[in-house]
């Protein structure tokens, strides 16, 4: 499967917390720069799987991360295709 | 080899731990945190974010971004003092302040704040709580304390201070420069709503490190405003923790050798450095008054007190005292006002002010026993000063 999902924050530090929290749980995201596609906001999107995703929809309905969008991705060709998802229940 | 006393001014030394992971910053991270998107920013986030998390599992604060970093206490004492008052607004505080917190206030009295001062009576120089609820007003916004003295040790008990606040509906603050790291702190427990500390004394961090705590119902106007690394696009102040009341590069290095500070505490146990410094400052006490000449300022018990211990000595001016022990056992206390008239004004040594012999986990009892020796030694004027 090529396809993926990228969440992006309001800050770097919701997306470090993000992280952290995921972790613990041993659920794997990879924090990466924001996709220009998406955001002009410098700084850090977290990309998971569909796995993770379900654990991150957990926690932001918790309140425990705030996220600003959250993105399906999928590569057609040379270019990676971005849809948008509801971020409260995916 | 130096005998170092004098850490409720900084701790010395620190752990190797704090040392190796600044060194490591230093080394292989460099980048600046939550910045840019590579992974020598993206590492420097987490450690900065790491610390964060240690101080919160340290004061039990549920949200590790309601903690703003800061230079020292100072800074965030001002923060939080600048960004919650306004003119006409009351706040009550106590006798035993130091200037971090004195001058802040007296500022903002000139500004048009109204300023009430709580005796903290002689001989433990604990706080008047029966005093502190009767001064309590319409318009009193808030209570601001210290948790330990700088100059006599006494802490206040927290806990009881918070239920006072709580039941009025009146804000906590609290200046936990010398207790953080060094005694518990339970800012849920306690009731706390902003929270003052340095990292570079009983955190063992470096100098240049510090933060507030910020109740998440409380939202201060910040003193200062630029780069957060957030919403780059805008060219306001985000109104989010802590980029709200956190701009420009911090101290990414010193921060990192804080968190390992932090993770020291954490490993070692808080009951166990308690417990070392407990003995500690009852065998200071114990020899101390057993020397003729000598007068320890502050009755607190070993309990309910930092480690550090006032004394003047008959016939001795305070700095005399520092200096011979300096100059012939190298030890390393401090003398004079300790930066609180306030509290020396209170206890009836202004303006000489005492000698502070502070200590750390990291002291010895055999340290200890040169202390006793030199000052017995100084009190038998068998020197020649």
């Amino acid at each position: 499967m090529d396809e993926y999902y990228v969440a992006t924050f309001y800050s770097t530090n919701y997306a470090l917390k993000c992280e952290k929290t995921l972790k613990q749980d041993n659920i794997k995201v990879k924090l990466i720069p924001v996709p220009r596609q998406v955001s002009s906001n410098c700084g850090l999107a977290a990309r998971m799987d569909e796995e993770a995703l379900r654990a991150f929809s957990n926690l932001c309905r918790e309140g425990t991360i705030e996220v600003e969008g959250l993105y399906s991705v999928v590569k057609e060709g040379k270019n990676l295709i971005f849809t948008p998802i509801n971020k409260e229940c995916p | 080899m130096v005998i170092y006393m004098d850490n409720a001014a900084t701790s010395y030394p620190k752990p190797q731990e704090v040392l190796s992971a600044m060194n490591y910053f230093f080394q292989e991270v460099g980048g600046n945190p939550g910045r840019s998107g590579h992974r020598l920013s993206l590492k420097s986030g987490e450690i900065v974010y790491d610390t964060r998390d240690v101080l919160a599992r340290l004061f039990h604060i549920e949200d590790p971004l309601q903690i703003v970093f800061t230079l020292n206490a100072t800074m965030a004492i001002n923060i939080a003092l600048s960004g919650l008052l306004k003119p006409g607004d009351h706040v009550i505080t106590s006798t035993m302040e130091h200037n971090s917190m004195a001058r802040p206030l007296r500022y903002l009295e000139e500004k048009g704040v109204e300023l009430t001062r709580i005796d903290c009576p002689a001989p433990t120089f604990q706080l008047d709580l029966e005093q502190l609820e009767k001064s309590i007003r319409k318009n009193t916004r808030l209570i601001a304390v210290v948790h330990g003295s700088n100059v006599v040790g006494t802490v206040f008990p927290l806990e009881e201070i918070g239920k006072i606040a709580r039941k009025h509906g009146i804000c906590f603050m609290v200046d936990a420069a010398q207790t953080a790291g060094a005694y518990p702190v339970d800012v849920q427990k306690a009731g706390i709503h902003l929270l003052a500390f340095t990292g570079h004394k009983g955190l063992f961090g470096p100098q240049g490190t510090g933060g507030l705590y910020v109740d998440p119902g409380l939202r201060l106007e910040s003193i200062y405003r630029g780069g957060t690394g957030s919403k780059s696009e805008e060219d306001r102040q985000p109104d989010f923790m802590p980029d709200t009341l956190e701009s420009g590069t911090p101290n990414a290095m010193g921060l990192a050798g804080l968190g390992a500070g932090g993770n020291y505490i954490l490993r070692e146990g808080l009951p166990t450095i308690r417990k070392k410094e407990i003995e500690l400052t009852n065998q200071v006490v114990q020899g101390l008054s057993s020397i003729p000449g000598v007068f320890i300022v502050g009755e607190e018990k070993a309990e309910n007190r930092m480690p550090l211990v006032s004394f003047v000595m008959k016939g001795l001016t305070p700095s005399t005292v520092g200096e011979f022990l300096d100059e012939r056992y190298d030890i390393m206390t401090r003398v004079g006002l300790h930066c609180s008239p306030w509290a020396h004004q209170s206890m009836g040594t202004f303006p000489e002010g005492t000698v502070r012999v502070s200590l750390s986990y990291l002291n010895t009892p055999s340290q200890v026993d040169t202390l006793l020796q030199a000052v017995r030694e100084l009190s038998r004027e068998e020197v020649k000063l």
